[in-house]
C-alpha cells in the first residue's frame, strides 16, 4: 500500500508540473536514443513556433530545458498577442491534438520512452495556469491522463477520486437542469413506458443505475394521471457497497415524493452478482428493464455487468428493454478500433460534449461548467480509456456489442416521442438536435451523436 | 345534408356559395349557375354508377333515381357522367383519340381532381395538419409537467440534504469521533449529506473542507486573495486542487462574499487522510467550526436551479435563468409560449 502510495504520489507530482523534471524522475536525454530524441527536438521546435505565436505565454519556472528555450518566444508573443491570439490559439489546439494523437500512437506501440515523453510535454503545456481558461485544455489534460495510466498498463491501479456526494448531486443538478442529455435519456424512455404499459395496472421497473431516481417522478406523475389505477415499483440494482447507500437513500426520496401525489409506490433493491439473482423476482407482471449507461454523472460500469443484467432481464421476459448508451460505444459501427482510432473517437466525443456544455451553459456559469469537469468529466474520460480493451479477445468481445441483446430486437420509437425529444432539444440553447434513424433516437450536437436511446423488445412474444 | 361536415371549408374555398336549403345541392352564385360537385354528392354519384354496373352501364336517367338527390338535372348527370366516363379509362382512349380526349382528359382530369380529390385530399391534409398540432401539443404539455415533477423531485432532495446538513453543522462541534474518518457506520448519515444547489456556499465552503485523494496535504488556506483571485491556476496546475477551487467571483454568488470570508480559514478537522484510497474515507464534510449563522443565510437563497425557474422564451433556453439566479427572490413560473 505504501508503494503504491508513493507510486501515485510520483504521478500526482509528475502531473502538477511542479517540477517535471525531479529527482524521481530521468531526464529526457538519459533515457532517449538518438532516433527519439531527434523527434523529441522536432516536438520541441514546433512547440516553440507555436509558442511564440500563441498568446499563453509559457511562465518560466527553472530546471526545465524546454521552458528556458521558449523564453525568447516570451517576448514576441507578448508583442504580437493581440494579432495572433485567435491563430494562435487554433495553432496550440492543433499542437495539443496532434501531441494527443501522438501520444497515442506511442501508447499503442508501447513505445515507452516516446510515449512518456510526449506525456511530459503535455504535462507542461497544459499545466501551465493561464491555460486553464481554455475547456479545451483541461479536457486535453484530462486525456493526457488517461495516456498516462494507459501507458503503465494500470488502469485498475487509478482509483476513482469519490466526490463528496453533496458536490455529485449538486453538479448533477447543474448538469440535468443545463443540458438536455439527461432529460432526453429519461424522458424518451418513459415515454416508451407509457406506450408500452397502456392499460397495465401494474408495472415493474428494473433500473439498472438508478443513481438520484430522478427518472421516476416524471412516470410517477404520468400514471397518477391515468383513468385506471396504476401502481410503480422500481427495484434498483445495486453492484457495490457504494451504489448500496446511494440507492436506499434514492428509493426513500422517491416513496416520499410518491407519497406527496397519493400514487402507489414501492421500491427494493437487488444486487446482482450473477445473472442467477434475478430468479428471485417474480415474473408474471409488465417487467420493463431499464438500462442507463456512460452518461456523465453515471460511473463506470463494467461490460460483464451490463451483460448479466441483460441475460438476467431476458429470463424474465420484460416488455421492454430500454437501452440508453453514448455513441462513443457504439462498436458496431467499428468492431476493430485500434486504440488510437478509439483514443480520437473519444477526444471528439468528448469535445462535443464539453462545447455544447459550453454553449448550453452562458458565460456566467462557468463556475457550473469547471465543476461539471472535475466532478464528471474527467473521470469519465479516464473511465473511458481504462475501458478500452488491451488483449485481442477483449477486442473481439467489444467488436460483438451487447450480445446477449439477440434475443432481443429493437422497435421503432413513436411519434410522440420524437417530437418530444425534438422539442426537448429545441428548448436548449446551442446546437443541439435530435437524428431519428431507424430504430434509435439520437441526441446530437452539432454534427456529432452523442446519447442514443433505443428500446427493444423480446423476440419471442412479438407484439 | 352533405353540408355540415365541413362547413369551414366551404367557406373558405367558395365565397360565391350558396346553399340550396331544400335539396340540399350547392350551386354557384355566378351569372351562369352551375352545379358544383362537391366530394360528397360525387361519391355518391360513384356509388350510383357502381350499383348500376359501372359508367358504361348507367343512364342519367337511372343515376339520377339511383341518387335520389332533389334539384339534380338530367343534363347535370350527362355532363358529369361523359366526364367520368373518360377519366376512368384515360389510357384506352388515348391511344384511339389521342389528342380528342387529352382535352378530355385534361378536363375530366381538372373536374374530378379539382372538385373531388384535391378537396379530399386537402381535407385530410387538413385533418392531418390539425391531428398532429394537437398532438404535438399534447407532447409539449406533458413534457412541461414531467420537467416540473423532476424539479420537484430535485428540489425536495436538495431541500432534505440541507436539513441534514444544517443539523450535521448543529451537532458537529461535540461529534469529532463520529466523523467517519474510519467508520462505516456514520457513512449512512453521511451520505444523506447534499449541499444544496446553492453554488458559491458548497463551493467555498469546501475550500476549507478537506481534499479526497489530496496527498500533498498543503490546502490552500482560503485567504482573501485565494478566494477572490479567480486563480484558476491552482485548478489544475501546480497543486492538486481543492476540487473546488471556484472562483470567488462565481455568478451564482448571491450571499455576499464578505460572509464567506467570515468563515475564516478552517482547517479540515477531518485530518489527513490515512489512507486515501479508501472508499469510505473520501466522505467529508465541511469543518464545523464554522460560524453557523453565516451558512444559515446563506440557506436562505434558495435553491433556484429547480424546474421551477425555467422559463422557456420562445422555446429557447436562454441566459435569463442564469441571471434569475442572481435574483434568488423570484422564482418564476414554468411556462411555455406558443
Amino acid at each position: 500500500m505504501a508503494k503504491l502510495q508513493d507510486y501515485i504520489l510520483e504521478t500526482e507530482c509528475f502531473f502538477h508540473g511542479e517540477d517535471p523534471i525531479s529527482a524521481k524522475t530521468i531526464p529526457d536525454d538519459e533515457i532517449l536514443d538518438n532516433e527519439n530524441q531527434e523527434r523529441l527536438l522536432q516536438i520541441e521546435t514546433e512547440l516553440m513556433d507555436f509558442a511564440s505565436i500563441s498568446q499563453h505565454s509559457v511562465s518560466g519556472s527553472p530546471g526545465s530545458s524546454l521552458e528556458k528555450e521558449l523564453s525568447p518566444g516570451m517576448v514576441k508573443a507578448t508583442e504580437e498577442k493581440v494579432l495572433n491570439e485567435a491563430q494562435g490559439e487554433l495553432i496550440e489546439e492543433t499542437s495539443i491534438t496532434d501531441l494527443l494523437m501522438m501520444g497515442a500512437e506511442a501508447v499503442e506501440a508501447r513505445n515507452h520512452v516516446l510515449s512518456s515523453a510526449i506525456i511530459a510535454k503535455l504535462n507542461n503545456l497544459l499545466s501551465e495556469g493561464e491555460n486553464c481558461d481554455n475547456p479545451f485544455h483541461r479536457l486535453a489534460l484530462f486525456f493526457t491522463q488517461g495516456l498516462f495510466y494507459k501507458s503503465i498498463d494500470a488502469p485498475d491501479k487509478f482509483q476513482e477520486p469519490v466526490a463528496k456526494q453533496e458536490d455529485i448531486l449538486a453538479t448533477f443538478q447543474v448538469l440535468q437542469e443545463l443540458s438536455p442529455y439527461v432529460k432526453f435519456a429519461h424522458f424518451t424512455a418513459n415515454q416508451a413506458i407509457l406506450e408500452a404499459t397502456e392499460g397495465d395496472a401494474e408495472i415493474h421497473v428494473i433500473d439498472f443505475n438508478i443513481m438520484d431516481g430522478i427518472q421516476w417522478p416524471p412516470l410517477m406523475v404520468d400514471l397518477a394521471s391515468r383513468k385506471n389505477v396504476v401502481s410503480l415499483r422500481v427495484t434498483a440494482i445495486i453492484t457495490d457497497w457504494e451504489t448500496s447507500v446511494n440507492v436506499q437513500q434514492a428509493g426513500r426520496r422517491l416513496k416520499e415524493f410518491a407519497e406527496s401525489i397519493h400514487f402507489q409506490f414501492t421500491f427494493d433493491q437487488m444486487p446482482m452478482m450473477t445473472d442467477k439473482n434475478f430468479q428471485s423476482l417474480e415474473a408474471g407482471h409488465t417487467l420493463i428493464a431499464n438500462c442507463m449507461m456512460h452518461q456523465l454523472h453515471i460511473p463506470k460500469r463494467s461490460r460483464l455487468l451490463v451483460k448479466t443484467f441483460i441475460d438476467g432481464v431476458t429470463k424474465l421476459s420484460p416488455k421492454i428493454l430500454i437501452l440508453v448508451e453514448e455513441e462513443l460505444f457504439n462498436f458496431t459501427r467499428t468492431p476493430s478500433m485500434s486504440f488510437v482510432e478509439f483514443f480520437c473517437e473519444a477526444v471528439h466525443h468528448y469535445t462535443a460534449l464539453s462545447d455544447s456544455l459550453v454553449s448550453s451553459f452562458c458565460k456566467n456559469s462557468e463556475a457550473g461548467l469547471r465543476q461539471i469537469e472535475k466532478v464528471f468529466l474527467g473521470i469519465r474520460i479516464l473511465d473511458t480509456l481504462s475501458q478500452f480493451p488491451s488483449s485481442d479477445e477483449e477486442k473481439m468481445q467489444w467488436g460483438k456489442g451487447y450480445d446477449c441483446l439477440r434475443e432481443f430486437k429493437p422497435i421503432t420509437m413513436s411519434f410522440c416521442n420524437i417530437s418530444q425529444a425534438k422539442f426537448l432539444a429545441s428548448l436548449f440553447r446551442g446546437g443541439y438536435w435530435v437524428q431519428n434513424e431507424k430504430w434509435k433516437l439520437t441526441l446530437c450536437w452539432k454534427s456529432r451523436p452523442l446519447t442514443t436511446v433505443s428500446i427493444w423488445v423480446p423476440i419471442s412474444t412479438s407484439r | 345534408m352533405f353540408q355540415h361536415k365541413k362547413p369551414s371549408i366551404m367557406n373558405s374555398h367558395d365565397r360565391h356559395m350558396c346553399v340550396q336549403g331544400d335539396s340540399g345541392l350547392v350551386l354557384t352564385t355566378d351569372p351562369k349557375p352551375r352545379l358544383r360537385w362537391t366530394v360528397e354528392l360525387h361519391e355518391r354519384f360513384v356509388d350510383a354508377v357502381a350499383q348500376l354496373g359501372g359508367p358504361d352501364k348507367a343512364t342519367p336517367k337511372t343515376i339520377m333515381r339511383v341518387m335520389g338527390v332533389k334539384g339534380l338535372t338530367l343534363y347535370h348527370l350527362k355532363s358529369h357522367l361523359q366526364k367520368f366516363r373518360l377519366g376512368k379509362q384515360p389510357h384506352k382512349d388515348f391511344n384511339d383519340h389521342s389528342i380528342k380526349d387529352a382535352s378530355a382528359l385534361d378536363l375530366q382530369r381538372n373536374t374530378a381532381s379539382s372538385s373531388a380529390v384535391i378537396s379530399r385530399s386537402m381535407n385530410e391534409m387538413q385533418m392531418e395538419v390539425h391531428r398532429r398540432l394537437q398532438e404535438q401539443l399534447e407532447v409539449q404539455r406533458h413534457l412541461q409537467l414531467r420537467i416540473e415533477a423532476q424539479g420537484k423531485y430535485m428540489q425536495s432532495i436538495l431541500e432534505k440534504a440541507c436539513q441534514t446538513l444544517a443539523g450535521e453543522i448543529i451537532n458537529a462541534p461535540g461529534s469529532h469521533k463520529g466523523m467517519p474518518n474510519h467508520g462505516t457506520p456514520d457513512v449512512g448519515t453521511m451520505k444523506e449529506f447534499c449541499l444544496p444547489v446553492n453554488f458559491p456556499p458548497f463551493q467555498d465552503l469546501n475550500i476549507y473542507g478537506g481534499e479526497q485523494l489530496d496527498l500533498q496535504h498543503n490546502m490552500e488556506r482560503p485567504s482573501l486573495d485565494g478566494f477572490m483571485a479567480n486563480d484558476d491556476g491552482l485548478c489544475l496546475g501546480k497543486k492538486r486542487p481543492s476540487p473546488y477551487c471556484g472562483s470567488g467571483k462565481s455568478p451564482l454568488i448571491w450571499s455576499d462574499d464578505q460572509r464567506l470570508q467570515d468563515l475564516g480559514p478552517a482547517p479540515t478537522f477531518l485530518g489527513p487522510q490515512d489512507d486515501p484510497f479508501k472508499v469510505g474515507d473520501q466522505i467529508q464534510i465541511a469543518p464545523p467550526s464554522t460560524d453557523l449563522n453565516s451558512i444559515s443565510n446563506m440557506y436562505e437563497t434558495k435553491p433556484v436551479l429547480s424546474g421551477d425557474t425555467i422559463s422557456i422564451d420562445q422555446k429557447k433556453f436562454e441566459a435569463p435563468t442564469i441571471a434569475k439566479l442572481e435574483r434568488p427572490s423570484s422564482r418564476t413560473q414554468f411556462r411555455l409560449k406558443g
